[in-house]
């Protein structure tokens, strides 16, 4: 079993920009035990929302034991996390999930994130580069492009960032940018469905090998409550457990499903 | 001062009242790595079903206020994969085992509690109340099937069978009676409360099962009030459970009747929660001068 730990961690910074907060912790238990893909699950010490929150890790320092989450805030849960100062104490639980699989990758790998959906391609970012894997980094946003996209400079060879609405160069989906003739041995993502979905395509017709991070609502974050579940070739699979991260041409992604027609 | 925590549940003796609540704590193995299963009273391992279930579709769980939603529909692998990858891991604790047995209809559940002939297992559970799946609910809310398949089940099971009651009626007295008609060394109870919750944006429901069971302290009050009732007409040992967050909640419980607690979501919002509620209980005997937890159920009637 990987290591887990039940640990108090102390805020360091939690600040917000172009609508991405970023938070880092204290938290040397998870930190050492790290890998990119996994996530914590942040408990809020709230009597009216109990369960846990998942977020990913964004940048694990072994070193000085710290990791940072970065997250949005679009619900009751996150606001509370958004909310806590410098010096405050909360529980999270960690490393969880097994993560991206880092053995034969190849030489080359292509990172495509999009939304918040980049948060756990940074950490990945830094520990290809100390690979020596060569990077090439697509990231996909609504509108607002996130500052603190800069530090994947030093990390990719080459970065490509396109927004629906054209902001900062390129207009479109982020996928629609890919090349025509790649030569990735490998494709690394995280992001929203629609994305992961026509990623997944490109991958399988190009015959590239890819994995993608999902998000599924979660009450243990152990394997214990089967609430997490994610639909595969071999049957429900668990997204904290078996997951978060699973190979694109196993995993059933989800259509999304609204009741709005019926208003029409 | 020398206090006695241990108690008898069903014939079988407790070293503590603490026990864990069904589908909530996996088969123990996951919350290994954060609470000694060795201080445990009990563990109540997932619901067990004679084949694999595959579970509802997603999404499973949502949380509403103060408690949650869930809609799992008993996804486990059947009972011969736990026996054998299962089970031995939880031998090697000095715990009880409770197993919790489900199934579609009579011969479903025969065929679960034979599936367990050859194997030593401390209490079955037999869970008659799964909101989750579409006959669970029949068997629980129904006094004449509730009694059929406790003596069908208590006939070949080898060790003791307490039943698990669903809250989904209007008499829970009335059914724990026809539990105990059918030879139950107990009763469980309460099994979650059927509920929904809309996602407005989709403008549907939320749970890919629709409905779903409400855990957590919103359900506490009712849990408690049940306990109450079948603890003071029946004359069987209760595991009280529903909505137990901390040591207060657990002392409610065996005030009103309770022989053993089982916690349950409480494990999600904190996976330490049962040695916080063992260790707040030893401090209240303390305080209280109270030697014999034994002592305290029922005081409350
Ligand atoms: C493995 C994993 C990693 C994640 N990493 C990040 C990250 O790095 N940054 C980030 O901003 N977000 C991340 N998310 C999504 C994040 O968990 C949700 O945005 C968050 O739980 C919403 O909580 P809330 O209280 O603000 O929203 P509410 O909608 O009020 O939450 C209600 C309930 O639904 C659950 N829920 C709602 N949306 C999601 C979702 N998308 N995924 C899972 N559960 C959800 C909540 O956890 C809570 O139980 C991740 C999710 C998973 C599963
Ligand atoms: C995720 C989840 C899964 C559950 N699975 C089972 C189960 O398999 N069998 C069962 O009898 N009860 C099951 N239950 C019900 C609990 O054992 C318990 O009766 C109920 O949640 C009330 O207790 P609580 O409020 O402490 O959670 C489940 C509850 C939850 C939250
Ligand atoms: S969150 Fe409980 S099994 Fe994944």
């Amino acid at each position: 079993m990987n290591p887990k730990h039940y640990e108090t961690a102390k805020v360091i910074s939690n600040s917000h920009a172009y609508g991405v907060y970023s938070m880092k912790l204290e938290a040397p238990q998870v930190a050492a035990d790290s890998k990119p893909g996994q996530f914590v699950m942040v408990y809020l010490g709230s009597d009216k929302h109990l369960l846990p929150r998942p977020i990913s890790l964004y940048d694990v320092d072994k070193a000085a034991g710290t990791i940072t989450l970065d997250y949005i805030v679009p619900g009751a849960g996150t606001k509370i996390i958004s909310e806590w100062p410098v010096g405050h104490n909360l529980q999270i639980l960690g490393p969880l999930g097994n993560g991206f699989d880092l053995e034969n990758l190849g030489e080359r790998v292509a990172l495509v994130g999009g939304g918040i959906g980049i948060a756990p391609l940074y950490f990945l970012a830094k520990e290809l580069n100390g690979l020596g894997i060569k990077t090439d980094v697509y990231l996909g946003f609504r509108q607002e492009i996130p500052r603190h996209i800069s530090c994947f400079e030093t990390l990719a060879q080459n970065i490509k960032v396109a927004t629906e609405d054209g902001r900062g160069g390129n207009r479109g989906y982020i996928t629609d940018f890919l090349p025509r003739n790649p030569t990735y041995d490998t494709i690394l993502s995280c992001g929203p469905i629609p994305m992961l979905k026509a990623l997944a395509r490109y991958a399988h017709s190009h015959n590239i090998p890819c994995q993608v991070s999902v998000e599924e609502r979660m009450a243990c974050g152990l394997g214990a409550c089967k609430g997490c579940v994610v639909k595969t070739l071999v049957g429900y699979q668990l997204c904290c457990q078996n997951g978060p991260v699973f190979k694109s041409d196993e995993i059933f992604l989800p259509t999304a499903k609204t009741a709005t027609q019926k208003l029409h | 001062m020398n206090r006695n925590l241990s108690v008898n549940l069903a014939g079988v003796n407790l070293k503590n009242p603490i026990a864990t609540a069904s589908g909530t704590f996996g088969s123990g193995r996951e919350y290994s790595q954060f609470v000694d299963l060795n201080h445990l009273g009990a563990v109540t391992v997932k619901g067990i079903s004679h084949e694999p279930w595959e579970g509802n579709p997603p999404h499973r769980i949502a949380e509403t206020h103060g408690g949650m939603l869930n809609a799992i529909g008993l996804q486990n692998p059947g009972a011969k994969d736990f026996i054998a990858y299962e089970l031995p891991f939880l031998r090697q604790f000095d715990t009880k085992i409770i197993v919790n047995l489900c199934g579609r209809d009579i011969d479903d559940y025969i065929a679960v509690t034979e599936d367990f002939a050859d194997t030593k297992i401390d209490i079955f559970e037999l869970n008659i109340s799964c909101p989750n799946v579409k006959t669970g609910l029949s068997m629980g809310t129904d006094s004449k099937a509730a009694e059929a398949v406790t003596k069908a089940v208590v006939a070949r099971a080898n060790a003791p069978v307490i039943v698990k009651l669903s809250p989904n009626v209007t008499d829970i007295v009335s059914i724990a009676k026809a539990c105990e008609a059918g030879g139950a060394a107990g009763i469980s109870l309460i099994n979650s409360v059927l509920g929904m919750k809309i996602d407005i944006r989709k403008k549907m429901p939320l749970l890919g099962n629709t409905m779903g069971g409400l855990s957590g302290p919103a359900i506490k009050p009712i849990a408690l009030r049940m306990v109450y009732q079948v603890a003071r007409n029946v004359d069987l040992p209760i595991l009280g459970m529903g909505g137990i967050m901390n040591w207060e909640d657990a002392i409610e419980f065996i005030m009103a009747g309770a022989t053993a607690v089982a916690v349950g979501m409480a494990n999600f919002t904190n996976p330490c929660v049962t040695m916080d509620i063992l260790e707040g209980i030893e401090n209240y005997m303390e305080q209280e001068g109270i030697t014999d937890i034994n002592q305290l159920r029922g005081i409350a009637w």
